[in-house]
Formats: structure tokens, sequence, C-alpha cells
């Protein structure tokens, strides 16, 4: 774009507005950051306390994306819509609009709003955890919020990237802010290691994807990511996908090392050690934070980048879908089964959660493999399917995943939140020290065991249903190729393995008596703690119950990301 | 791919080589003659005090990331400036044809004589508008940073010598329950 | 909605809405907790009668049909119904609980927590037995888990925990094959015109699908075994019983009276309903091999409870015996080589038997259960050598519980005799050496049996730890024993009873298998859906 055009459609005409019309919900959290370091600067935090101003801002975020959400969906014909649709002013040709907006630097559709609709929301609930559970102190809290919530912007960002760079500012901004909420707790040694580790494992992998970008988009000739697939068959032209070609090499290299940093946002083996480490050490809010906003954050990138590599027909690039399927395939069934394998030893809560949040990853990916292998797949080479048939299949794979991340928002922020909840009551994360539990506080354990249980992915809770989508579109990705089969049993192995650790917790909540003069956890019904651990478990059992309506939506989704 | 891989095994043999060869050479030809003086640390042919394996005072590592936070975001204002200065001075509408197409050439970075053979010459008025909307830009960024200074100021993490009592006493005044190392928080939900 | 859908709903999920009112109650109110549940029960079994009020016998299609929409994106129904089959079982499953319910005075500790979970895993169980929709199935199947998990490990002996994950993970496992089974239908059906070009889940359509020969014989075969594992497990068969032994013995008595009497048909019933319908030419395929299994299931269920010295264990093992009946029953489906199927009256013969016998065990060895549990609550022990001489001591109970081991095993006049005399003679058409050595089972099993009564019941004088607690039993224990009593010698005396109410949906069975594996024979069917492979 020239500087004539930039001036004319961006500075004065009509992308802009459109623009900032779009990104008003992080806009409002960039301001609810300055407003945060206001409130300590003028030292009004003792009668506006932080954790209040931080709620607040999020909350108007949220409200900002759930009526973009309503906007995109259903029109701007909703009556009961109407008051919010004008309050951040929406209109046909900004929200209503769907494609890149920045000068294409972002993206706007369905899948982003969804995403960023998840973030948000999940946002909300974090800070009223944190309201609740005293993490942190009021003292601190601007710095923690304000580390929170641009954590939460740079996850945004991601969720709409469409240029390779701002995939890497994403990735960038989602991952410095966690490093220091990891080391939050200053006083405490391990939560300084932790964080150490996580930076050092974190430069290196951002130094190697940044390295694997430029390589990309060197050997592509193009940063932005709706050309990419177009430009990989230009760079391909007349040759095809096989390792003999440099071109060929070259852009496998590029490729792989983008996925490795994205692996390692998303704790994938052999990049996942920074995993167990960096959750014990940091507070469980963070924990929880870590686990759900940012695999959400990094698998929006990935399947945008997936997509973008694979979206082209041309099958003489059939190696490069089928490698990149095959690939993922095999790194999400090792990730499954070592985390399910390593979480069955540990003895501290965090660590056995930092594991089932790797071998879930694990089972996320899988529905990305499975969607690559899919979209790479020959219509006529495969017996049974049209190509609307692997149309359809290739947006099960993604309502799958987006629906299990749905899912997983409510069960493992649910797990997180009651161990941080315990914690203030016992002071301990110790599975041991969860000794008989379940008779003192029967709400925060039932609540567990609807969490867990839906971890496992037991009906009828929602992470059964979530299951169920990722076995189903394994299945039918391996009709394409056989290997996703072998890929399934894994992941049907790995969901009984897994009983075993989250019935250890379990077993100890219930089945064991309370030793005595163990510190008692009195938690109950009708306290603030008690009612959110119950508004969080809640949607894990109504996901499970009525599938209907988010497989809908999330089918939607797909379909139009997928168009 | 062979070619590839050559080149990289040739990169990494000539790389190791040339750092590695030296010292060796180094090695073998100096004489070995070693003194008191000698095996000291130099330091600006000051007798050296104590082992340089010291822990600096935290104060100065504070310093410093905040130096370098400053110190990066002045990087920002390149690219801005090279802008700014170009749409300021095509703003001037006095400006002859030649050096307005000259100069466009310089923003637009395009080889010399382009503007004038095709139509991407930059209006005075559109100039204008870009330096204005350059002004707007740069004040917004700058001003988020002035944000964070201030509050770092008002923080006292700018100050050298904190008065430890008085926050001690804050602190105090507060209730505020310190974290006990190598424990869960304490907190005020808690109590 | 329609009567049925108001009846069959009602039916399924009282028991767990009861159970959320059940949270009301004051922890203190033990006695009425326990009176509410029992009266819970005794509704529910009065709404499995009114179901089989409105059942026509004569009749050996689904009845009762419910559907609604459930999870629309995927074809997902919410989709009731019975036949002769399922409503047998539904009743033995209330009937069951009423005496479980009974029997839970026995339970004295966390009386709500224990309650609520009795309640629910009745929900759980009767959902399965009334589902016609595959996932719904699946998920009802997975519901009863969690609520046995915690009655086993909470409520149990002293290797609870070890018992109850044990039973838990066997299931799940068998769970997770029957899922991708599951998935493998589901997917296959597109190719067929009967469900309309459409994945469905719906089990009346996918057992159409497979009665055309239109799953093709891979296909039949893999998904035979992965179902077959799965409900084996629950059945359970041979090598994969071994969670059984421990669960039934770490269980409390009243959980053991609901895991041996309706749990293991659970079993039975998925092959019945799902594995053998939708892979008519996978049953036919393993058919001998799982004959075989089922006799060698009865001659080492049989031996492993000949060598036990504690009394569960014993009854637990026996169990294993007995339900080695039900699996030969099953399969003893004999073709010649032009596929036809060869004596099919026999073979009806041998499904009846199976589906007897499942109800006359579902009688008998909740009610050994029972039995063993009274006594061992009596003299907190369960070590056959140290008992003896409660004849004297406790006479009422005993003669109770001498018809109880009779029926089960299986003297004529009794319960348990019509199941094994039908299956034994219908093996004969199938195998006579296989025949034989089943029929050597009853002789093993009468062997065990008797001398367990001699050891317990007979013999001088009780010689055993707390001589003195051996009460007489009291009115509740004695009203739970005469109603077993009672219907082990109804059943054996009168078995149509059962028999007319299941008739003519086997000989539907039947009819719709051999149609089922003639059409998957039939290459010219198969190619309709080449598309499934």
């Amino acid at each position: 774009m020239s500087v004539n055009e930039i001036i004319e459609h961006a500075l004065k005409g009509e992308i802009l507005p459109r623009s900032v019309q779009i990104f008003g919900p992080e806009i409002a959290l960039c301001l609810t950051i300055l407003a945060l370091l206001f409130v300590r600067m003028f030292e009004i935090h003792r009668r506006l306390p932080t954790n209040l101003v931080a709620l607040l801002g999020a909350l108007i975020a949220f409200l900002g994306v759930f009526s973009q959400f309503m906007y995109v969906k259903g029109g701007s014909e909703i009556p009961a819509m109407m008051a919010l649709f004008q309050a951040w002013g929406l209109t046909p040709e900004g929200v209503g609009e769907v494609g890149p907006y920045f000068t294409g630097l972002l993206v706007h559709d369905q899948f982003s709003v969804f995403f960023r609709l998840g973030l948000c929301l999940f946002l909300v609930l974090m800070i009223a955890l944190t309201v609740l559970s005293g993490i942190p102190d009021s003292e601190d809290g601007q710095d923690f919020y304000t580390l929170l919530i641009g954590s939460s912007v740079g996850m945004m960002l991601a969720c709409g990237a469409n240029h390779l760079l701002t995939l890497f500012l994403a990735v960038e901004m989602m991952s410095v802010p966690s490093y220091a909420m990891v080391a939050f707790q200053k006083g405490r040694r391990q939560a300084s290691e932790a964080a150490l580790k996580y930076v050092i494992y974190g430069a290196g992998a951002a130094g190697v994807m940044l390295y694997g970008l430029s390589l990309v988009a060197g050997v592509l000739g193009t940063a932005s990511m709706p050309e990419l697939a177009a430009q990989v068959s230009t760079a391909f032209a007349g040759g095809s996908f096989v390792l003999t070609n440099p071109v060929a090499v070259t852009l496998a290299l590029g490729i792989l090392m983008v996925l490795a940093g994205l692996a390692f946002k998303l704790s994938l083996v052999p990049f996942h050690f920074w995993c167990p480490d960096a959750f014990e050490g940091a507070a469980a809010e963070v924990g929880g934070f870590l686990s759900v906003a940012s695999k959400a954050g990094a698998f929006a990138l990935l399947v945008r980048f997936c997509i973008a590599l694979t979206g082209n027909p041309d099958p003489s690039l059939a190696g490069l879908n089928l490698s990149l399927g095959i690939g993922l395939g095999v790194a999400a069934a090792v990730t499954a089964t070592f985390g399910n394998l390593a979480a069955y030893s540990q003895k501290n809560m965090k660590r056995l959660l930092a594991y089932s949040t790797i071998a879930h990853a694990g089972y996320m990916l899988m529905a990305v493999s499975a969607l690559v292998i899919i979209r790479g797949a020959n219509p006529s080479g495969v017996p049974g399917l049209t190509s609307a048939g692997l149309d359809a299949e290739a947006r099960r794979c993604l309502e799958a995943l987006l629906y299990y991340l749905a899912v997983y928002l409510f069960m493992n922020l649910g797990a997180f939140a009651i161990v941080a909840l315990i914690r203030n009551q016992i002071f301990s994360e110790e599975i041991e020290d969860y000794r008989g539990l379940a008779g003192e506080a029967p709400v925060l354990c039932v609540c567990m065991l609807i969490c867990l249980f839906s971890l496992v992915g037991l009906p009828p809770l929602g992470g059964f249903w979530a299951k169920l989508e990722i076995f189903a579109s394994l299945f039918q990705a391996g009709r394409v190729h056989w290997f996703m089969w072998v890929v399934l049993g894994i992941a049907a192995v790995n969901t009984v393995f897994s009983l075993f650790y989250y019935m250890r917790v379990l077993k100890s909540m219930f089945l064991t008596e309370r030793p005595v003069g163990a510190r008692s956890a009195l938690v109950p019904f009708r306290s603030a703690p008690g009612l959110y651990v119950v508004m969080v478990s809640v949607p894990v059992l109504l996901l499970g119950v009525l599938a209907g309506p988010l497989s809908q939506t999330a089918n939607n989704v797909a379909r139009i990301l997928l168009r | 791919m062979t070619d590839l891989l050559l080149h990289f095994l040739l990169f990494i043999i000539a790389g190791s080589v040339l750092v590695l060869a030296p010292m060796l050479i180094g090695k073998l030809v100096r004489p070995w003659l070693p003194t008191p003086e000698k095996q000291s640390v130099y330091e600006c042919g000051e007798p050296a005090i104590g082992s340089s394996y010291i822990q600096f005072d935290i104060r100065f590592y504070v310093v410093a990331l905040l130096f370098i936070i400053f110190d990066v975001e002045v990087a920002f204002f390149f690219p801005w400036a090279t802008v700014y200065g170009g749409a300021t001075q095509l703003a001037d509408s006095r400006l002859s044809d030649v050096a307005r197409s000259n100069l466009s050439d310089k923003l637009l970075n395009l080889a010399p004589g382009t503007s004038a053979a095709s139509d991407t010459v930059v209006s005075a008025a559109d100039a204008l508008y870009l330096a204005k909307t350059g002004v707007v830009d740069i004040a917004v960024f700058f001003a988020f940073i002035l944000v964070g200074f201030a509050y770092v100021w008002k923080r006292g993490d700018l100050d050298w010598v904190r008065s430890l009592v008085s926050e001690f006493q804050q602190s105090q005044a507060l209730t505020r329950t310190a974290v006990v190392a190598d424990q869960p928080a304490k907190t005020e939900m808690a109590s | 909605m329609s009567n049925d859908a108001i009846l069959l709903s009602a039916t399924i999920f009282l028991p767990a809405i009861a159970a959320l009112f059940l949270a009301g109650f004051d922890k203190k109110a033990v006695e009425a907790m326990r009176m509410y549940t029992l009266a819970v029960t005794v509704i529910v079994f009065g709404l499995t009668i009114a179901v089989l009020g409105r059942f026509d016998a004569s009749n050996g299609d689904m009845q009762m049909l419910v559907k609604a929409s459930w999870i629309p994106t995927w074809n997902i129904y919410y989709q009731l119904g019975v036949d002769g089959i399922s409503m047998t079982l539904v009743l033995l499953t209330a009937f069951v609980f009423v005496l479980a319910a009974m029997a839970s005075w026995s339970i004295k500790d966390k009386v709500k927590g224990y309650l609520m979970l009795f309640l629910i895993l009745e929900t759980g169980v009767l959902g399965v037995f009334l589902s016609l929709d595959f996932f719904l199935f699946y998920v009802f199947w997975e519901v009863m888990l969690l609520p046995m998990y915690f009655l086993i490990g909470v409520w149990g002996g002293p290797r609870r925990e070890y018992a109850a994950i044990k039973f838990f993970l066997y299931t799940l496992f068998g769970g997770v094959l029957m899922l991708i089974a599951m998935l493998m239908f589901y997917f296959n059906s597109a190719g067929s015109e009967l469900a309309g070009g459409e994945s469905v889940f719906d089990l009346l359509t996918l057992m159409k699908i497979a009665q055309a020969g239109q799953f093709n014989q891979q296909i039949q075969i893999i998904a035979f075994v992965l179902l077959f594992i799965g409900f084996a497990i629950k059945l359970p068969s041979f090598p994969v019983h071994t969670w059984l032994p421990d669960a039934h013995v770490e269980a409390p008595t009243p959980i053991s009276m609901i895991l041996a009497g309706i749990l293991l048909k659970l079993g039975g019933y998925g092959i019945i309903r799902i594995a053998m319908p939708l892979c008519p030419y996978g049953t036919q395929y393993a058919a001998y091999a799982l004959v075989a299994l089922g006799v060698f299931s009865i001659i080492y269920g049989a031996f492993a409870a000949m060598a036990q010295t504690d009394f569960k264990r014993l009854v637990a093992y026996s169990s294993v015996s007995h339900m080695g009946y039900v699996l030969v029953g099953l399969a003893v489906w004999k073709i010649n080589e032009s596929g036809a199927t060869v004596g099919i009256n026999h073979w009806q013969m041998g499904l009846s038997g199976a589906m007897f016998q499942m109800l006359a065990h579902g009688v008998s060895s909740a009610g050994m259960f029972f039995m063993v549990g009274v006594v061992y609550d009596r003299v907190h022990h369960r070590d056959l050598n140290k008992f003896g001489g409660l004849m004297q001591k406790m006479p009422h109970y005993s003669a109770l519980a001498v018809v109880i081991f009779f029926a089960g095993l299986g003297l004529p006049g009794l319960c348990g005799f019509i199941g094994e005399a039908f299956v034994v003679l219908s093996t004969w058409n199938f195998s006579p050496l296989l025949a034989i050595i089943a029929a050597s089972g009853v002789i093993l099993t009468a062997g065990y049996i008797l001398w367990t009564v001699q050891r317990v019941y007979l013999g001088p004088e009780y010689k055993g730890p707390h001589a003195e607690d051996l009460t007489p039993i009291n009115g509740r224990e004695a009203t739970i024993g005469w109603i077993i009593a009672i219907f082990a010698v109804v059943l054996g005396v009168y078995p149509y009873m059962m028999l007319g109410m299941m008739e003519t949906s086997v000989e539907k069975l039947t009819q719709d298998l051999a149609a089922g594996y003639n059409a998957s024979m039939d290459p010219a069917a198969e190619s309709v859906t080449s598309v499934s492979e």
C-alpha cells in the first residue's frame, strides 16, 4: 500500500474507524491498564480497590466482545441487544463486515470473535477468582492486573493474527507478562526459579520462532497469512514438495521452527519442561491462567498458521499437508501419553494439573492434526467422502477443537480455582493434605469431582462431549490416512490412563478420613467462594447435557473460517 | 538439500576452527612464566580489591532495567522520525514540483525520479495530514510510556536510598501479611 | 409429550430427582432418609409395573417408542422404548433395587451420601435398559460408574479403594472400546439409504442397516470384538473377570446385591441389544469362540469358587460361573455351509435360557449376597472354615438361606434350573462336546454349593468369633429373605411368566440376525456400502 493509499483509505477513509470499532474491547482493556496505574499513582487504591477497577474493565471489554459476537451472529436486528450495539457504535460496515482490518495485520471473523469472547470471559472469571482468593494483595494489585490484562490483550491479538509479524508480536505479548506473573510471589524461591526457567525457555523458543518466521517469509516472499498458500504453490511451480528440493527443505525448516515456538506455548513434548515447574512455582490462579488462556491463544495461532499453509488444493503439495498433519499427530500422541504417564507419580496438585494440561494440549492438537490431514486430502482418493463431505469433516475437526477449548476453560479454571481456595484454607497444595476434605468442604470437593471427571471425559459432562468430537474427527481423518486411527487408539488408551491420577485426588478427598489435627477447610455453600466454584462447574455439566447450541455455533465459526 | 547441508557444515566447521585455532596457537606459542602480579585480575592498573565474583546491589539492576526500557523505546522513534520529517517538508505548499517529487521519492523509499514519472507524488495537504497523524500517534505512544514512568517514580523505584523504615511502618499500618517464603501466601481472605 | 414418554422418563429420572431432594434432609434424620429412599424405589417399581401394563407381550417389536431431538447437529435423539428383552430386565432392576434399599439399613455411616448415590445408580441402570439411542445408552452406561465407584470406595471393606479403582478402570476401558465401535457405526451408517444419508446413533436404524447387510464384514468383526470386550468386562467373562471378586468382596451388602443382581446383566443385555443385532456377521464369526469362552467361564468359575475360603468371594466366583451360561446361551447359533441357520428353535431356546438365567441369577445371587451380609453383620468375618452350626442358632435365617442357595445351585423347581437346562439343551445342537462340558459345570456348582451349605449351616456348633452375636434375623431381614425365596420358587415353578414376555422378541431377534448374516454374506448388498471402508 502506498502512502497515498494509506492516507486515503486508512487515515481519512473507512479503515481506521472500522479498525477502531473492532478493536474497541482491546482498547478498553488498555485503558483499564492505564486506569490501574493512575489509581495507584494517586493513592486512591484504598478507597477504590484495584481489583474492582480491573474487574470493571474486564467486564466492559467482555460486553464489547459479546456485543460483537451477537452482532456477527445475529445481525443488527436483535432487540434485546440494541442498547449494547449502540453503546459500542457497531455498524454493518464495521463489525458487521468480516475481513482484515488495520491494513491487513489483523483479521476480523467469527473465529477471532469466538476466541476473544472466550478469553474475555475467562479474564472476568479469573479476576473474580483473584478477588476471592486474595492473590495479589491490595498493595501489588495494579502490577498483577496490569500483567494479566496485558497478557490477555496479547492473546486477543493472537486470535486475529493475519500476518506473520502479528503472530510473533502476539506470542511475545502474551508470554512476557506471564513470565513476570509466574514470579509474582516475590518471597518464594520456587517462584523465582520457575520464572527463570520459563523466561529462558521462552526466550529460546521465541528466537527459534522468529528465525522460522523469517525463513518462511523469505522463501514465500510474503508475510501476509492469507497469501501464504498461494505463494507456496508459486514457490513450487512445477516441482513438488519432496526433501530433495532445497526450497522445500528451507520451507520445512521454517515451518518446523515456527511450530517449535508455538509448541512451547502449548507445552507440547519435547517443549514442555517449563510447564510443571512454572505451575508449581506460580500461584494456582496464575497456573489456571497459563493453562487455559495461554493455550487458547496459542491454538488460535496454530490453527490460523496451519490453515494458511494448507489452504492449497495443488496436488503436488499433498506431501506438505500430509507430513504436517502426521507430524502434528505424532506430537499430539506423544504429548498426551507423556502428560498422562508423568502425572501419575505427582504428589503436588499443581504439578499434577500441569501434566494434565500437557496431556490435554495433546488431545486438542489431535483435532488440529486431523484438520490438516483432512484439508490436505485429495477428494478422489478417499472412498466414501466427497469433496463436500471432506469440507464437512474439516469443519467437524475445528468444531471439536473449539468445543474442547470452551469446555476446557470451565473445567480447568474450576480445578485451579478450587486448588487456590483450598490453599487459602489449609495452606497446602499437596494431594496428601486433601485427605477427607469432602466432609468439611463438600461444595469444593463435589465441584472438583465434576471438573476432574470432565477432564477424564466421562458423560454426562462437557469433557466427554468434547472428547467424543475429537475422537470422531480422528476417526474420519483415519479414512484419509490410516495413521490417524493409530492416534485414535492412543487417545482412547490415554483416557483410561488419565483416570488413575485424577482418581487419586478424588480418592484422597472422598475416600479417606481427615487426619486428626489437620487444618480444617470450612467453605460453606452459601459463601462467595462456594458460589463461585458452583458457577464455574455448572457450565461443565450443562455443556455435556446440552451440547447442541455450542457445537452448532462452533460449526458455524468453522464453516466461515474454512470457507 | 545436500548443498544446503554442506553450507551449514562448512559454516559450523569454519566458525569453530576460526575460534579454536588462535586459542590453540596462543597456548602453544606463548611463554608460561607466572608471577603473582601476572595472575592477578587486570583492573586499569590498580590493584584489585577482592574477588570479582561479588553480588551487586540489586538497585543497579533496577536502574539498568528501567534505563533499558526507556532506551529501547527511543528506537521506535527512528522510523517515525524519518516519516514525520519527510511529511513536514512535503507539507510546505511553496515547494517546487521537482523538489516535491524528489522528497516524495525519499519518503516512499523509491529510486530517484520514480515519483516524477508516476503519480506517487505526495500532495501538500496529504503530507500535512500525515504529519498531524504522526504527532498524535507519537503523543499517544509517549504518553503511555510517561504514565509508566510516573508510576515507577511515584512508587519510589527510582529513589536510590529507599526508606525501609517508613515502608515497613506503612505496611504494618495496612496489616499487610507478608508472604512466607516457600509457603503459599496467607491472604486476607483467609483471615 | 405422550403418556409413554412421561411414563418411561419418569421411570428413569424419578430416582435421580428424588436424590436431589434427599440433599434437603437433615443429616440426623437417618431413619427418615432410609424410608424415603425405600419409598422411592417402591414407586419406581410401581412405575415399571405400569410400563408392564402397557406392554404387549405378543409383539416382538420395540414398543412405547419415545423420540425427541437432543443434539440435532449430531443426529442424537432422546430415544426410549421397551421390548420383551428389556422389559424383564427393567422389572428385575426395580425389584432388586427395592430389596437393596431394604438391605441398606445396615449402612450406618454417611447415610445421606450413600442414599443419594444409590438412587443415581438406579437412574443409570434403568436408563441403560430403556434407551434406544446408542449415544444415550453410552451416557447412561458411564453414568453408573461414578456412583458405583463411591459406593464401593467409601462404604466398602478394608481393600475398598483398590477394588473401586479396579472396577472403574476395567469398566472405563470397556467403555472406551465401546465408544470407538459407536463411532464406527455412526460414521458408516451415513452410507446407507436406510439412514437417509446421514450419520445416526439411532439403534433401531442401525439394526435395520445391519439386517440389510450394509455394514461390511470387516467392520462387523472389528466392531463386534470391541463391543464384546466392553460387555464381557461387565458380564464378566473369563479373562476380564478379575475385577469382580474384588468389587464384590469389598462392596457393602446392598451394593453387592445390586452388582451381582443387576450390573452383571448389563453386560449380557449389551450383547443382546447392541453387539449382536449390529454385527450379525461378527456374531456368527465369533460364535464358536463365544460358546467356548462361556463354557470355560462356567468351569473356571466353579473351580475357583470351590477353592475360596471367603464366603463372599465364593459367591462372587459363582457369579462368574453362572454368567458363563448366559454367554453360551446367546451364542449357540449354528449355520450350515451355505450360511443358512440350522435349528433356529434351538438357538431361540438358548437365548431364552440365557435371558432367564440372567433373571434367575439376578434374584438368586442378590439373595445369596444378602444372606452372606446378614451373617457378616453379626459376626464380622466371612471365613468359611470358622462357620458351622448356624442352623441351630438361626433356624429361620438358615432355612431361607438354604432355599436361596439351592436356587443358585439350579435345583429343579427353583429358578436357577430353567436357565441352565435350556442353555445346556440348546448347546447340544451346537456342539455336543461343549454341551457335555457345560453340563458338568452343573455338577461342580452342586458340589461347591452343597459343600458351602454344609460348612456354614450344618455341623454341630458355631465355634468362630462373636458367637454371642448370632441373634435371629429381624423382621426386615426376614422380609427380604422371604421375598427372594418366594420369587425363586415362583420363577422355578412358573417360568413362563417371564419367558412368555420375551418369547416374541427373542424370535424376532434370531430371525433378524439370521437375515442380517445372509445379507452380509451377499456381495450385492455389500456393494451398496463399499463406501464404508
